[in-house]
């Protein structure tokens, strides 16, 4: 495999990234003429193909990994050079060239990303089978695959942005894609927001790297890092007063007695952390997720879960070693995570429709990765990151699977997703059942399923891992150091989580699986009355009466392609744990394979807490574990108790004792609202205090004063469009007028350059057929009389001194103009801003 | 004759047809107004080709006044256009197309 | 023997031009004209290519040529554009002029003749073959745009264009004689190099005319009042023609005037030279015509709008040429490929949404054109993202590198304006795709039918395969326009 592609060339990306673009494009274009059977089998084969080729780079890159062992060795395919911009200290030129790299991280990240995606293909190809837009579904979901290729597979940061709108945008489409729905079109455009604002601070963050280290691969990135935390005054960012100016005049009360500056290594951290929180539903951007969920199932499953929402956690991986400079930042993402973790748990306890439970279970799990990498233990979050794929998938697919059979009876959306309408499903659905048990098994903890090594090693470093600052000693204790209790909160606060989480997924699991089954009369109500009205108005009374109780066909187990993935997946997310099996274990597979991409980063920046060595944090290991498990067990028990040995009776209990509480998760913490509201009182404060202007900043003043003026300028400015060739020649003339006047009147100018030594250079502007005359002390009186070609003037300056020089200049139609140049040299030098 | 009476002479000529460019309405006059314009210019060639000495400024004069005779064969016919159209060769006829 | 080698572009052009003439008019069947003028054109095109390749520096008997014809790389750049150019023209002809029933071949022989025209003028560095280039040009697009003899519109336009044109001539060749008059010189090299010697009046005045003049044929604002009129008035394909080749051809000229000859330090002085002049023209000429652009009801007139605003961006390169001469002309004539393919792709669109002697104008004439005709309505998205400078398309790299080269020449307001501009530019550009994509027509109302044309669909996929490829692959192209615009400067 080598032999035919070298690592420096590698050819085989073009394969993996180009059959999805194909399948695309042909699915696009000609999906409604190609039929459904054809689209399928494009569709299936482009991504197939994709995995196949994908499979074969990964065998490819682990030979190369074990002939060189420990280095961090890529597969790298430079398509062509696209631009280039400057950057950096010396301004050097920074190429922005269209390159791939599959390295450790990106090839098992493609993995999953072809071959759970093969699987929600061929699971898409029964979903969709009769929906309309068939060709347009598999068009764009194709065209994520490989938007997820180029944003995992970039090279730079450019390319990953380009990858990370592509999916930004099929996402939208997809959320979207039952667009006829008016929440479904608002939900797109929530998403469209909320990673507007992400994508501000990525580009924010992809500048500041630029500019700082010079570099937008990951290579020059990581070869420029150290320049971003460089001591000196103006290697910081100044924050306030912004970009290190001053504010003077009416302004002045805002110049602080100190400028606030941080290092760029936290600046650029906490732009691109913004970026990340947007796409991966962080607080305080994930408000978009849950709307995601609008769109078909299938897509929930691979965009909205496994794959495009974990992208967050990637860029933070890929970039550990600038995130790892400031543990300011780190520390900020470990609680951003930890906090969104136990935040969306609680609003996933009482939501009732299944898509919503598993959509804030998205969000709650990707703070767990947060929390994993947010601590340093970037192996720990990823390896969440891979399990999660696994066990999210299969659960959303499960989910569709119900709806499926749901929606067969009921011919409604919203209540075949209600889990109030379901119940005991296993005794007609048992390989969805099954494969979803085994699945929350895995979310939930059970021991020795996958989800309960990767959660557990989250926990344990969240416990004993501590960032510090690497540069400590040049910086001359300029660092932040967070406070001794910070792990104990963080571990805390998961194991907080991980009960909720064992307490919800169960709940959802119990209410849709066990008991009896409650969707009998769902949807008869209103067939009934059709057939009421129908028999009031032909036939008189008594006919056709239907019986209330009276069931219908029962639900039904999916066809083979929707079951086959999910045994697949099923199967993965109860073994796949053993890949990195935590509890001291020899074999550590992914930690191993891993170790070349995170070494850089984590050496000498990720300790163990309060001092402590190796031994202590072995030591450590199995008290931690107990939370993890103690977490599962609690959950899990309460949920039963709750909902299979009471039938739900506690629930109501406690929904009937503490209404304003239940509403209020119900309602997800109302933060829709609180954003509705704090923006629209921002808005209205503004309005008050000018009121003048109330209606221009409600509508916003971009959106239409700015259109107004452009109408309105563009109607005047055509009044001179008269079609009257006069008037054309007229403006002719007048322009001619206008610039025979510039060239005819001469302009005095002139720059003053410090030529060192005290010496100032005056340097009068040329011009055609100037002649200049100067007069140095300005006394009225020109040193020359008459007008010469010498245009600079010396002048010899102490400091704290200034001079005042007159300049005359004469051109050649006898015009003269003057100017005073006023020269001083300051006491001290320049600050050094 | 001087250079310089020459030159004020070509400016004046100049000006002439500017003049009749932006005030006669007749397509004719304006014609001949750009005629004027360009026939100052191949004034000031033959008088500094004259003041200096050597063909260049000859050449170019003859050069131009070729040129300038194939441009007014065009605007003639586009005259003759709009003529047949109104029945008059006012040029606010053709002011149809504006802003 | 060499020499014909260097002259091979123009010698290809014209023979090709007489051989049509002489084929058009003994031939009674005309059918191939259009695609015997596209041939002549690309042949053009590709031998300018072959000898770019060969290299013209090893054809050093083509300087006997100078000053009266320039051949260098910067002309070489210039043959394969302008026939690029004129060969799209020609084939958008080979659709519009039989679909509208004026299908005439005289047409293509002034296509021909035009295009050898700013071929000259692009190569030109005397005031001779400057004006034997700019009339042969101007001629043929007067001609041209008054090709419907049937239109009062097409007459008016072609009217004013040529009053106004023959004016912007005559202001022109006064400059030239005046500037004759102060440096004795009629080639721009004369020029420039007695320019620093010449004190006297008779140079800045000259050179204001010459400025002017030329202002006038890249129509810039305020001397751009004749593009709308003209460019509304002519068949679509001859509008496609001005708004690329001739366009094209009036800034080889401004480029080589104010390189050659007002290049040295006094006319390039920012406080007194002419880049203040040349900003000025450039603020003007962007802001202007966006705005007016917006407000347009016709989509052909919102185009001719649009190419003024694009001639406002290239000015922007243009002023950074006083820092930079070769980056910032390289962006100048990178800009001018990237504009001349996405402007020939928008109005080929155009000319093909309408048929049976009905053109698409307005924008209600495109509603509905994403459902009725979806390739026609793709491609015109394709070419309104890259005038609308949208990655990943040709546009985009223009308006990057004009910009770039403006901010690296400390013009940064310039560069902010320039940006102001194309984000208002985008509103009127995305409008039409608005119609195209989400608007259905009025119940009765007649719509525009796409033609089916050969000629127009090989028109377009050329077009829209420079547009793709200049936007993923820039690299080739600026390597290509940077030794251009270093001959250029020399």
């Amino acid at each position: 495999m080598l032999s035919l592609f070298p690592s420096n060339d590698y050819l085989l990306i073009a394969v993996i990234l180009g059959m999805p673009l194909l399948g695309a494009f042909v699915n696009g274009v000609w999906g409604k003429q190609l039929g459904k059977d054809a689209v399928r089998v494009m569709a299936l084969t482009a991504v197939g193909l994709s995995f196949a080729a994908s499979v074969a780079a990964f065998v490819a890159l682990s030979q190369l990994a074990d002939q060189q062992k420990g280095e961090h060795v890529k597969l790298v395919w430079n398509a062509w050079e696209w631009m280039n911009t400057n950057g950096g200290a010396g301004g050097v030129t920074v190429p922005i060239d269209v390159k791939f790299s599959i390295d450790a991280l990106s090839g098992v990240m493609m993995l999953i990303v072809t071959g759970v995606g093969f699987l929600i293909h061929l699971y898409a190809t029964s979903y969709m089978a009769d929906d309309e837009g068939f060709a347009r579904f598999f068009a764009y979901l194709n065209l994520f695959i490989f938007s997820m290729l180029v944003l995992l597979l970039g090279d730079n940061l450019p390319i990953l942005f380009v990858g990370w709108e592509g999916v930004g945008l099929c996402s939208y489409l997809l959320i979207g894609f039952w667009y006829e729905h008016a929440p479904n079109a608002a939900a797109g455009k929530k998403a469209f927001i909320a990673n507007r604002v992400g994508d501000f601070g990525l580009i924010c963050g992809m500048f500041l790297l630029v500019h700082y280290t010079g570099a937008l691969d990951w290579n020059g990135i990581a070869n420029g890092a150290s320049s971003l935390l460089h001591t000196g005054e103006q290697a910081r960012v100044h924050v306030w007063p912004l970009g290190g100016g001053q504010y003077t005049g009416v302004l002045s009360f805002l110049q602080p007695k100190s400028p606030v500056t941080i290092s760029a290594a936290t600046a650029v951290g906490l732009a691109l952390l913004l970026g990340c929180t947007g796409k991966s539903a962080q607080i305080p951007l994930y408000v978009w997720l849950p709307d995601a969920m609008a769109g078909p199932t299938p897509v929930s499953a691979l965009i909205h879960a496994a794959t495009m929402v974990t992208a967050g956690i990637y860029l933070i991986c890929r970039l550990s070693f600038v995130f790892v400079l400031s543990p300011f930042v780190m520390v900020l993402i470990a609680c951003v995570g930890a906090a969104t973790a136990l935040f969306a748990a609680t609003i996933a306890l009482v939501q009732n429709d299944i898509k919503k439970v598993l959509a804030y279970s998205t969000v709650s799990q990707l703070g767990f990765m947060f929390l994993g990498v947010g601590v340093g233990a970037f192996t720990a979050g990823f390896f969440h990151v891979f399990t999660h794929a696994f066990f999210k998938a299969c659960l959303f697919l499960g989910a569709g699977s119900v709806i499926h059979a749901m929606h067969a009876r009921i011919h409604d959306g919203d209540p075949s997703q209600d889990l109030r309408n379901m119940g005991g499903l296993r005794r007609w659905m048992p390989l969805t059942h099954w494969t979803f048990a085994g699945a929350t098994a895995a979310i939930i903890g059970l021991p020795l399923t996958s989800g309960f090594f990767s959660k557990d090693e989250i926990l344990y470093r969240a416990f004993v891992n501590r960032t510090v600052n690497p540069a400590a000693a040049a910086l001359q204790g300029r660092v932040y150091a967070p406070p001794a209790w910070i792990g104990t909160a963080l571990y805390a606060t998961a194991v907080a989580a991980a009960v909720l989480t064992a307490f919800y997924m169960c709940r959802l699991y119990f209410l849709t699986f066990w008991g009896e089954f409650r969707g009998w009369t769902v949807g008869r109500p209103s067939l009934l009355s059709k057939h009421e009205v129908a028999a009031h108005d032909d036939h008189g009374h008594g006919e056709h009466h239907e019986d209330l109780s009276t069931p219908g066909h029962p639900p039904h187990e999916s066809p083979w392609q929707m079951t086959v993935p999910l045994i697949i997946l099923a199967t993965f997310s109860v073994f796949a744990g053993w890949l990195n099996p935590g509890f001291g274990l020899s074999r550590q597979p992914m930690e191993h394979w891993l170790e070349p991409v995170f070494k850089e980063a984590t050496e000498g920046a990720v300790v163990y807490a309060g001092g402590h060595d190796a031994a202590w944090a072995e030591h450590m290991t199995l008290p931690l574990a107990l939370g993890g498990i103690g977490a599962f067990l609690v959950g899990t028990l309460l949920a039963w108790w709750m909902y299979v040995s009471q039938s739900g009776a506690p629930a109501k209990r406690a929904a009937e004792a503490q209404p304003a509480l239940h509403r209020l998760l119900l309602d997800k913490w109302r933060i829709d609202e609180l954003y509705d509201a704090t923006v629209i009182a921002a808005v209205d404060s503004l309005a008050e205090t000018a009121a003048a202007f109330d209606r221009a900043i409600v509508d916003g003043i971009l959106a239409r004063l700015t259109a107004l003026v452009v109408a309105a300028s563009g109607t005047v400015l055509r009044a001179f469009q008269s079609g009257v060739v006069h008037v054309y020649a007229a403006m002719m003339v007048v322009g001619l007028a206008a610039t025979g006047w510039f060239f005819a009147v001469p302009h005095a100018n002139a720059t003053v350059v410090d030529s060192g030594n005290n010496d100032y250079l005056v340097t009068a502007a040329p011009g055609v057929g100037y002649a200049y005359r100067w007069d140095a002390d300005s006394d009225g009186k020109p040193e020359k009389s008459d007008f010469g070609a010498d245009s600079t003037l010396k002048l010899h300056l102490e400091p704290g001194r200034s001079q005042t020089v007159h300049l005359e200049v004469k051109n050649s139609f006898g015009l003269i103009r003057s100017k005073s140049i006023h020269v001083a040299r300051p006491e001290e030098p320049t600050s050094s801003l | 004759m001087s250079l310089a009476s020459c030159l004020l002479l070509a400016a004046a000529l100049f000006c002439v047809g500017l003049y009749g460019l932006l005030a006669r309405r007749q397509i004719v006059a304006i014609l001949l107004s750009i005629e004027l314009m360009a026939n100052a210019a191949n004034l000031v060639f033959v008088a500094f080709g004259h003041y200096r000495g050597g063909a260049l400024g000859q050449v170019f004069a003859v050069f131009s006044i070729a040129l300038t005779v194939a441009e007014v064969a065009v605007g003639l016919a586009l005259a003759m256009l709009l003529y047949r159209r109104h029945g008059d060769s006012r040029v606010e006829l053709a002011s149809e197309m504006k802003r | 023997m060499n020499i014909a080698l260097a002259l091979s572009p123009l010698l290809v052009v014209a023979l090709g031009a007489l051989l049509l003439m002489l084929a058009e008019a003994f031939s009674p069947r005309q059918g191939g004209l259009a695609l015997g003028a596209a041939t002549v054109l690309f042949v053009g095109a590709a031998v300018a290519g072959g000898v770019w390749m060969y290299g013209i520096e090893r054809l050093p008997e083509a300087a006997s040529l100078a000053p009266w014809l320039l051949l260098d790389r910067f002309g070489l750049f210039f043959d394969m554009l302008l026939c690029l150019g004129g060969g799209l023209a020609a084939l958008l002809a080979g659709g519009y002029l039989v679909e509208h029933g004026i299908e005439r071949g005289e047409f293509y022989v002034l296509i021909l003749f035009a295009t050898l025209g700013a071929m000259i003028l692009a190569s030109s560095g005397d005031a001779v073959t400057l004006f034997l280039g700019l009339e042969t040009m101007s001629l043929g697009a007067y001609a041209m745009t008054a090709f419907r003899r049937a239109s009062p519109r097409a007459a008016e336009g072609a009217l004013k264009y040529f009053l106004l044109g023959s004016f912007a001539a005559a202001i022109l060749i006064y400059g030239f004689a005046l500037l004759y008059g102060a440096t004795g010189h009629t080639d721009l090299a004369g020029i420039g190099a007695t320019a620093a010697t010449a004190r006297t009046p008779l140079l800045v005045v000259g050179a204001v005319l010459v400025i002017v003049g030329v202002a006038f044929k890249v129509s810039a604002v305020p001397f751009h009042a004749w593009t709308p009129d003209a460019y509304e008035g002519a068949p679509t394909p001859a509008t496609t023609f001005m708004a690329v080749a001739v366009k094209a051809g009036a800034f080889a000229l401004l480029l080589r005037v104010l390189l050659i000859a007002l290049g040295d330090a006094s006319w390039t002085s920012w406080a007194a030279g002419w880049p203040p002049v040349v900003a000025t023209l450039a603020v003007l000429t962007m802001t202007v015509a966006n705005l007016i652009a917006g407000r347009q009801e016709s989509v052909k007139r919102m185009l001719a709008y649009s190419s003024i605003a694009h001639a406002g961006y290239a000015l922007v390169g243009v002023t950074a040429l006083m820092r930079d001469p070769t980056q910032a002309g390289a962006s100048v004539l990178f800009y001018l490929l990237s504009y001349t393919v996405s402007t020939a792709g928008a109005f080929g669109a155009l000319i093909l949404c309408g048929s049976h002697g009905r053109e698409a104008v307005s924008y209600e004439d495109l509603s509905g054109l994403g459902r009725r005709h979806p390739a026609a309505a793709l491609a015109f998205s394709l070419f309104l993202l890259s005038l609308a400078g949208i990655p990943p398309t040709a546009g985009f790299f223009g308006k990057w590198f004009v910009f770039k080269a403006a901010i690296d020449g400390g013009l940064y307001w310039l560069a902010i304006l320039g940006f102001v501009n194309s984000v208002i530019g985008a509103y009127y550009y995305l409008r039409v795709m608005v119609y195209m994509y989400m608007r259905e027509p009025a119940a009765g109302a007649p719509v525009a039918l796409p033609m089916r044309s050969g000629y127009v669909t090989a028109a377009l996929l050329v077009s829209a395969l420079f547009v793709l490829a200049l936007g993923l692959v820039p690299t080739r192209a600026i390597e290509v326009a940077v030794r251009a615009a270093t001959l250029g400067a020399g």
